[in-house]
C-alpha cells in the first residue's frame, strides 16, 4: 500500500488504521469516535474577536452586528457543516476462493473494476471521481500526467508569458534581440500545450508572435542600414 | 468550444497580489474555483458545492482609512497646486486630480470586507471578496447552489447553537495553559506607542503650520518633536518585542522607524544644502538655524516636497496607529479576556461539551 491511492496531500490510510473519511472532492481525514463526537456540536465564531455567534445571527443573509465586538458580520451556514461522514470501508475479506479479489490486496474482496484499466479493487483501494471508480496507479497516473483536470492545482501557461517578454522588452529595446526570438520560440513549442484552465483563444500567442516578429523586422532593417552606412 | 468557455463563469470581484499577481474567483458546475495567477503561472483552490460548511464575511476598516488617507493627499497637493504658479502648480494638480479619482473610486466601491470560507478541513480567505457590496452579491448567488446541492439548512438546528461555548477540563487545561503563555508575553500597554503616534501628528500639525507660519519657535517645537519621536520609536520597538500585540501594529511602528530615519537623514541633507547656498553663516550655528526658521516652504521645492513627504507619512502612520492601538475589541480586549484575541482559533469551533 505504500504510496497508496489517498496521497493527494492528505493522509495515507495506513497511519490511522483504515478508520477514514473522505468527502466528495477526495479528502481523506481520520474518523476516530471522538472526532465523530466533536462533529456533531460546532460552534461558528466571529472572524475578528472570535466569540461564538448566536443562531440568530446566522443565516440573517445581511450584515449584523457581533455581540461582543459590534463588527459587521454576515454568516452563511449550510448542512454539509453537520453531516457526518460516513466511515471508509476497508474492504471485506474473501470468504471463498471463487470470489475476485483485489489487484492490490489478493486477499480482500473486490467490489468495482478500475474505469481506466479495468483490474479489479476492493472497498480501500477504490477512488470515486467525477463519477469514475479508478485504482490507486490510474488516480496517481492521472494526477502526475494531468490527466484528471480536477486535480491539477498548478499550471503555466505559456501564452501570457510570451505576451510579457514581448511587450516588457520593449521598455529596454535593445534586449528585444534577444527576446524576440525566445518569443517565437515560445510560441512555436507551446502552441499546442495546455494554458488556462479556464478556456481562452489563441490570442495572446497571436500577438506576441506579431510583436516579436516586428521586433525582428526592425532589427534587420537596423543592422541592414548599419552594414549599408558602413559600406559607404 | 462554447461549451467550454461555459464550464466556468467569473464571479465578480479580483484582488492584486502583494507587488504581482491577482486574484479572481469562478463558479464551475459543482464547485467554485481560485485562481491565483502570477507571471503566467497559475495556482488553483477548488471549494465543491458539498462541501462548503460555511462562508463568513466581516467588515473591515481598511476601505475607510484608506478614503481618509486619501482625502489627506488631495487636500495637500492641491494646497501648492493653487499656491504655485506655472509647471509645479500643473504637476500638482495632476497629482491631486490622480488622487481624487482614486478616492472616488474608493469611495464608489464602498466598504471593505474580509470573507472565509470553512470546509470539514480548511478555512480558506477568499481574496477576491473584499468589497462588502460584491461579497454579499457572491454570497447570495453561491447560495442557490449550495442550496441545489445541499438542501436548505433548517432554523432549528441553528437555534441549537449555544450562544457560549461551554468549558470542559480539557478547554480549562487550554485556557490555563494560554494564561501561562500569556505570561511569557506580557500585556504591552501601548504607551509608548502612543507617544510615538501622537507626536507624529503633532510633527505633521507643527509642519502644515510652517506653510502658514515662519518664526524660531515652530521650528525648535518642531525639533524637539522629531528628536522625541525617535527616542519613542526605540522605546515602542523595545516594549513591543515578545509583547501581545498585532502583527499590523508592530508593522507600523518599524515602518515608522524607517519614516524617521528617513526624515532625519532628508533634514540633513536640507540643512547641507542650506549651508551651501548661505556661506556667510555657516559658522554661526544660531544665525543658521534662524535662517532656516524663517525659510518657508514655498520658496523651495525641495522643501516643499519635504514637508509634504512629513506631512504624508505623519498622518499615514499617526492615525492608522492609534486606530490600530484603539480599535474596540482589539488589544485592550485582549487584556480584558487573555483567550479572546490573542490565541486565534478557527472560526468554527467544536464545542466539546455540548450534546
Amino acid at each position: 500500500m505504500s504510496g497508496g491511492p489517498f496521497t493527494i496531500g492528505f493522509v495515507k490510510p495506513g497511519w490511522y488504521g483504515n478508520n477514514l473519511s473522505k468527502t466528495q472532492s477526495g479528502f481523506i481525514f481520520p474518523n476516530f469516535p471522538c472526532v465523530r463526537y466533536i462533529r456533531k456540536h460546532f460552534v461558528i465564531s466571529c472572524t475578528k474577536c472570535n466569540s461564538p455567534l448566536p443562531g440568530q445571527m446566522i443565516n440573517s443573509y445581511s450584515a449584523v452586528p457581533c455581540p461582543s465586538c459590534a463588527g459587521l458580520l454576515r454568516a452563511d451556514v449550510y448542512p454539509a457543516l453537520y453531516r457526518v461522514f460516513p466511515t471508509a470501508r476497508s474492504g471485506d475479506t474473501l470468504q471463498m476462493d471463487k470470489e475476485a479479489g483485489c489487484f492490490y490486496h489478493p486477499r480482500k474482496k473486490a467490489v468495482v473494476p478500475c474505469s481506466a484499466c479495468g483490474r479489479f479493487v476492493c472497498a480501500l483501494c477504490d477512488v470515486a471521481l467525477n463519477g469514475q471508480h479508478l485504482c490507486p496507479s490510474c488516480f496517481e497516473k492521472g494526477k502526475t500526467k494531468r490527466k484528471i483536470k480536477n486535480l491539477e492545482n498548478q499550471r503555466t501557461c505559456y501564452d501570457t508569458i510570451a505576451l510579457l517578454v514581448a511587450t516588457a522588452s520593449i521598455l529596454m529595446y535593445w534586449f528585444t534581440i534577444f527576446t524576440a526570438p525566445v518569443v517565437i520560440y515560445l510560441t512555436v513549442r507551446h502552441w499546442n500545450s495546455p494554458s488556462s484552465i479556464i478556456p481562452r483563444t489563441k490570442f495572446r500567442f497571436v500577438l506576441a508572435f506579431i510583436i516579436a516578429s516586428l521586433q525582428i523586422a526592425a532589427w534587420i532593417v537596423v543592422v541592414s542600414n548599419l552594414f549599408l552606412l558602413s559600406q559607404s | 468550444m462554447v461549451q467550454n468557455t461555459r464550464e466556468y463563469h467569473k464571479l465578480p470581484g479580483s484582488k492584486k497580489g502583494f507587488l504581482i499577481g491577482k486574484y479572481t474567483l469562478w463558479q464551475g458546475s459543482d464547485h467554485l474555483l481560485q485562481i491565483f495567477s502570477r507571471v503566467g503561472v497559475e495556482e488553483y483552490k477548488r471549494f465543491y458545492f458539498s462541501d462548503i460548511q460555511a462562508v463568513v464575511t466581516r467588515k473591515t476598516a481598511v476601505g475607510t482609512i484608506q478614503n481618509i488617507v486619501m482625502g489627506f493627499l488631495v487636500l495637500i497637493f492641491t494646497l501648492p497646486a493653487v499656491s504655485f504658479e506655472g509647471g509645479w502648480s500643473l504637476f500638482y494638480a495632476i497629482v491631486a486630480a490622480a488622487m481624487f479619482f482614486l478616492l472616488l473610486v474608493g469611495l464608489f466601491k464602498g466598504p471593505t470586507c474580509e470573507t472565509k470560507l470553512m470546509t470539514a478541513v480548511q478555512t480558506e480567505k477568499l481574496h477576491t471578496l473584499h468589497r462588502l457590496k460584491i461579497a454579499s452579491k457572491v454570497m447570495d448567488s453561491l447560495r442557490v447552489h449550495i442550496h441545489q446541492t445541499q438542501g436548505v439548512l433548517k432554523r432549528e438546528a441553528l437555534n441549537k447553537m449555544p450562544a457560549r461555548p461551554i468549558k470542559t477540563q480539557n478547554t480549562h487545561r487550554q485556557v490555563s495553559s494560554r494564561s501561562s503563555k500569556t505570561t511569557a508575553h506580557h500585556n504591552g500597554k501601548g504607551r509608548a506607542h502612543t507617544g510615538l503616534f501622537v507626536l507624529m501628528l503633532l510633527q505633521g500639525v507643527l509642519v502644515s503650520l510652517g506653510f502658514f507660519l515662519t518664526h524660531v519657535a515652530l521650528t525648535i517645537i518642531s525639533s524637539i518633536t522629531i528628536l522625541c519621536m525617535g527616542i519613542f520609536v526605540i522605546v515602542a520597538l523595545v516594549k513591543q518585542y515578545e509583547s501581545n500585540m498585532s502583527g499590523s501594529l508592530r508593522a507600523i511602528t518599524w515602518i515608522s522607524l524607517g519614516f524617521i530615519c528617513i526624515n532625519f537623514v532628508a533634514g540633513y541633507i536640507i540643512s547641507i544644502v542650506f549651508a551651501m547656498q548661505n556661506p556667510g553663516i555657516v559658522y554661526n550655528q544660531w544665525e543658521m538655524f534662524k535662517s532656516m526658521s524663517l525659510f518657508s516652504p514655498w520658496e523651495s521645492p525641495l522643501k516643499l516636497s519635504f514637508d509634504i513627504f512629513t506631512i504624508c507619512g505623519a498622518v499615514f502612520l499617526g492615525i492608522p496607529g492609534l486606530f490600530m492601538l484603539y480599535r474596540p475589541g482589539s488589544r485592550s480586549k485582549a487584556q480584558a479576556t487573555p483567550q479572546a484575541v490573542k490565541w486565534r482559533k478557527p472560526a468554527v469551533q467544536r464545542n466539546s461539551e455540548a450534546g
